[in-house]
């Protein structure tokens, strides 16, 4: 079992990865990451 | 070439490579482009004017605290397929700020060692600070308080943008005081920022046991000379658990055993190297 593990693991991330780009995570992301985080920089 | 110059070169292209965008020195804004929409497998703060890809953690931490149902999905399947292949590999060979850890641990000082307790730190940081607090307060808590940031994203932008330091408060001067704690503490200790407070080290860490790659050591040819233990970047005795949830995978255990019994597996088939064909012949 434990040598099944990393390829059981490997299936359900990529499965999660396709969801994510499928709801439009990416897009949130860079929405999110192209705006200066003020919180990064110890403002706010 | 050995094992640790091998690390530096990836340390450094990695580095670079995900910090590349030298145009925000003339423009002094951070790039907004659509590689920013893609996360690295390693701590990278995003506010960083130089970087090109999104971190993790922000983005985890965006997701709990504005996201429609909480996780992300997209973020949790690239950290899950990294750690499903190598482990903490990506902390060793990939991550900047471990790369910064290891260059400050060179310089000549007092050293100490970090209590094994300490290390369960990341996990309290993944779980209070990564999810629970920012599920709660609707505030991304870890990047408020990430030495990371201070360090790559508030630095760099405070000295290009002087119209930021007018909205500085108290919790800049916290994150300045976390930074300046941290910085001393890499000169003393081996990566202790990985060991005990990073959040991303502490999901890599629950896949050291099952990932594709994986070392092993050959108890029968084992003097626990420790030698493993000296070049160690988390301190692990190798031999004790070879696949330790801080063995950040870097390989210089390997190189440095001089009886040759640390090798390491992928899927399960030891893999040899030339000269040690060689040798076996």
């Amino acid at each position: 079992m434990r040598n099944k593990m990393p390829y059981i693991l490997l299936i359900i991330s990529l499965l999660l990865l396709a969801c994510g780009i499928f709801l439009g995570e990416v897009a949130k992301v860079l929405g999110h990451a192209a705006i200066l985080c003020l919180d990064c920089i110890g403002i706010g | 070439m050995q094992n640790v110059q091998w690390r530096r070169i990836c340390q450094v292209a990695c580095a670079a490579l995900t910090n590349s965008y030298w145009f925000s020195l003339v423009s002094k804004t951070i790039y907004q482009g659509p590689l920013k929409g893609f996360c690295v497998p390693a701590l990278n703060c995003y506010a960083c004017p130089l970087a090109l890809f999104a971190c993790p953690i922000g983005t985890i931490q965006y997701f709990v605290a504005h996201g429609a149902y909480y996780i992300s999905l997209y973020t949790i399947g690239i950290l899950g397929i990294t750690g499903a292949l190598i482990g903490r590999m990506a902390c060793g060979w990939i991550c900047p700020f471990g790369f910064l850890q290891d260059l400050l641990y060179k310089i000549r000082s007092r050293k100490l060692s970090l209590p094994r307790w300490l290390s369960y730190g990341k996990y309290a940081s993944l779980g209070l600070l990564v999810i629970a607090i920012p599920l709660v307060t609707r505030q991304p808590w870890f990047c408020k308080l990430c030495p990371a940031g201070g360090l790559e994203g508030a630095l760099p932008m405070l000295m290009m943008e002087p119209s930021l330091r007018e909205l500085l408060g108290g919790m800049f001067v916290l994150k300045a005081l976390i930074v300046v704690f941290f910085l001393a503490a890499m000169v003393a200790v081996k990566r202790p920022f990985c060991r005990a407070a990073c959040p991303l080290g502490a999901i890599f860490s629950f896949f050291n046991r099952v990932s594709i790659l994986r070392l092993s050591v050959d108890q029968t040819r084992c003097t626990k000379c420790n030698k493993c233990k000296k070049v160690c970047p988390t301190d692990i005795r190798v031999y004790e658990d070879p696949d330790a949830a801080d063995c950040i995978r870097c390989l210089d255990c390997k190189e440095v055993c001089p009886e040759n019994a640390i090798s390491y597996t992928l899927a399960g088939f030891p893999i040899k190297e030339p000269k040690e064909v060689l040798q076996n012949d």
